[in-house]
């Protein structure tokens, strides 16, 4: 059969072992709720998959407001991980996900290595789960609150466990506020990561001048939005040359256009948060973007054009 | 495959007036989709100005009014410019598209069992006040009801929605610095009143800044008058998501203002 120009292209990529996305567009976690929030806004069915916000093993309350404020093409965040905790994620928001066809994913966080590992037990077997997202950037309790991903040992601590507990496909996500990330991809790689997402948010503060106070309770927030997505993009291309298996690039990403370049350097996927917190339709006008870009250079096949930078 | 999708909600509307109606605070009338003629006085939306290469959130605003206009629906908001999001609105034009999602929270609950409304205003918190203050005299059953506004502003030149409400009842005016009415706070101004108030026949609502509503809460502490605020909280996504607009309620832990309020029960919010 021959290629007729106006056939939609092949859009669907695979992330590791057992993990394929129809397509390369995800809605990144804790940016786009348990899924429900976005169902008037979004077909969540058009999605590659939907990370949920991240799980703790116990409902977590989460940080003292003021919790945001928006900052120059962007905005700091301490939300403090606030979730309904791993069971009710199960018990009362897998079961309303499961019927669209997307791909779900759980993003988790622990304070200990054994906290990660029951997370990852408690959620293997999950009807309708399909891959974890293990976040890194939480403090370490038994380390002094250093974050684990700070720190290629503990990362690999960590991937192992994960992996050791659990039957699904995971997905290290890094903090990018280290001084060489790929390291630490290189790390979740060696401890058997399927695929690694970065960038988490990049730590940052803002004051309030009239009152002298800062504007975030918690004074430190995650930097997140267009603002960090240059950083970001360096971060996916320093990564995706240092290891073998998918990474998806997250950061600032608001376009077809900014999902391209995060693509063309090399990233398998994207992922897109603040962006849905502008316009509750950004990852459809994402994917839009792409598919547009695809006809217009006659791209048949999105894997054809991942890693096709030329420097 | 990728992109027919099934959603319901249009995302923006088209500006069909905005108008300055005193110092800094302007009138803005949006053309937007039917879905808000079924808005309550209380729900808000987000509005983002700006056009498509502006990267900004949204801006929570109540809604003021809403009436039918063509197919859709004509949605009115009243603000005050407060810094970068609201300066955009401000220069918003006629014809112009903006980025709204709405009706978005949980409105104010209308008691038809109570003889009085007591309205308390901070500011533009008149707006979803005047709103309610509609409601009320559009519920067939409820034609004698009294509807009684108390409405304070830092300066005179700053008081909107007066006239509004004079025609719907009694409206009583301060000013932070004396311009106009009662010279001093617009919860001093209602404590003065309570007394006149039956507990069980008042039904008591307030919106402004945090500052007035924690006012209000201790004026309440030790009545039992049903009291309704709307809260304001900045905010992200505006729809539940973020988890970023919270208020420490008393049962413990935080509530998104933005999907379980932003009307709460007084008496359950913590002001800290
Ligand atoms: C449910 C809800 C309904 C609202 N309704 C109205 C309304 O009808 N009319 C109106 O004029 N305003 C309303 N507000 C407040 C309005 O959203 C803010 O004034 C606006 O977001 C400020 O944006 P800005 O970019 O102009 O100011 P910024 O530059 O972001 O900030 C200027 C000042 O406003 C404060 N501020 C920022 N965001 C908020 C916020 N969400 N709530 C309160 N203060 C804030 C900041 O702390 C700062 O002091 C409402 C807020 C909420 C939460
Ligand atoms: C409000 C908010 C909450 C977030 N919560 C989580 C979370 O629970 N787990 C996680 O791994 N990342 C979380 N993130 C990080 C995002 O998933 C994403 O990595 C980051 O925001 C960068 O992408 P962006 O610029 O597109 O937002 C959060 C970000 C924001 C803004
Ligand atoms: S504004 Fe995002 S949860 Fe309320």
């Amino acid at each position: 059969m021959t290629d007729r120009a106006d056939r939609p292209p092949r859009m669907e990529v695979t992330i590791g072992r057992g993990l394929t996305l129809k397509n390369p567009v995800m809605a990144a976690s804790g940016t786009f709720g348990y899924g429900e929030e976005f169902a008037r806004y979004v077909d969540l069915n058009s999605l590659g998959a939907i990370v949920v916000k991240g799980l703790s093993l116990e409902p977590a309350s989460g940080n003292p407001p003021p919790r945001i404020m928006e900052t120059p093409c962007g905005m700091l965040n301490s939300i403090g991980l606030q979730n309904v905790g791993v069971k009710a994620f199960l018990a009362e928001k897998l079961p309303f996900l499961r019927d669209y066809d997307t791909a779900v994913i759980a993003n988790i966080f622990g304070e200990t290595v054994d906290e990660y590992a029951r997370l990852s037990e408690i959620l293997s077997g999950a009807p309708g789960l399909k891959a974890v997202e293990v976040n890194v950037s939480c403090p370490n309790v038994e380390k002094g609150g250093i974050a684990f991903g700070s720190d290629p040992d503990r990362v690999a601590e960590v991937t192992r466990a994960v992996k050791g507990s659990v039957d699904l496909p995971v997905i290290v996500k890094l903090s990018p506020n280290v001084t060489d990330i790929a390291l630490i991809a290189e790390a979740a790689e060696g401890a058997g990561a399927d695929a690694v997402s970065l960038i988490n948010t990049l730590k940052g503060m803002s004051i309030d001048v009239e009152r002298k106070v800062p504007h975030i309770g918690k004074v430190i927030g995650g930097l997140s939005g267009p603002a960090i997505r240059p950083i970001a993009l360096r971060m996916v291309w320093e990564v995706v040359n240092r290891v073998s298996i998918p990474v998806i690039g997250i950061g600032g990403i608001v376009d077809g256009n900014d999902a391209l370049q995060f693509l063309i350097a090399g990233a398998r996927a994207v992922q897109v948060g603040t962006a849905n917190f502008m316009d509750p339709m950004a990852t459809t006008k994402v994917l839009e973007g792409i598919t547009n870009y695809m006809y217009r250079h006659s791209v048949r096949d999105i894997n054809d054009l991942i890693g096709t930078l030329r420097v | 495959m990728t992109c027919d999708s099934n959603v319901k909600w249009p995302l923006s509307g088209e500006v069909k007036r905005n108008r300055k109606v005193t110092d800094n605070h302007y009138h803005l009338v949006l053309h937007a989709g039917k879905e808000y003629l079924s808005s309550s006085p209380g729900q808000f939306l987000m509005i983002r100005p700006g056009g498509r290469d502006v990267s900004l959130l949204g801006r929570p605003m109540s809604i003021y009014a809403v009436n039918k206009d063509g197919d859709g629906a004509c949605v009115e908001v009243l603000y005050r410019v407060a810094g970068r999001g609201t300066g955009l609105m401000a220069q918003l034009k006629e014809g112009e598209m903006v980025g709204v999602v709405g009706p978005l929270g949980k409105g104010f609950t209308l008691y038809r069992d109570k003889k009085r409304v007591v309205l308390v205003a901070g500011g533009v918190g008149v707006a979803p006040l005047t709103f309610l203050a509609k409601a009320y005299r559009n519920l067939p059953e409820t034609g004698s009801v009294e509807v009684v506004s108390y409405i304070g502003a830092r300066s005179g030149t700053c008081i909107v929605g007066k006239g509004e409400l004079g025609s719907i009842g009694r409206v009583s005016v301060s000013s932070d610095d004396g311009t106009c009415g009662h010279h001093g706070l617009v919860t001093d101004l209602f404590a003065k009143d309570l007394g006149v108030f039956e507990e069980d026949e008042t039904a008591v609502y307030a919106c402004g800044p945090s500052p007035m509503l924690k006012k209000m809460q201790e004026i309440m502490r030790d009545r039992s008058f049903i009291v309704q605020a709307s809260l304001e909280e900045r905010m992200a996504c505006g729809i539940g998501a973020c988890l970023g607009c919270v208020v420490r309620v008393k049962r413990g832990g935080y509530a998104r203002v933005c999907t379980e309020g932003p009307v709460f029960n007084l008496k359950e919010v913590c002001f800290d």
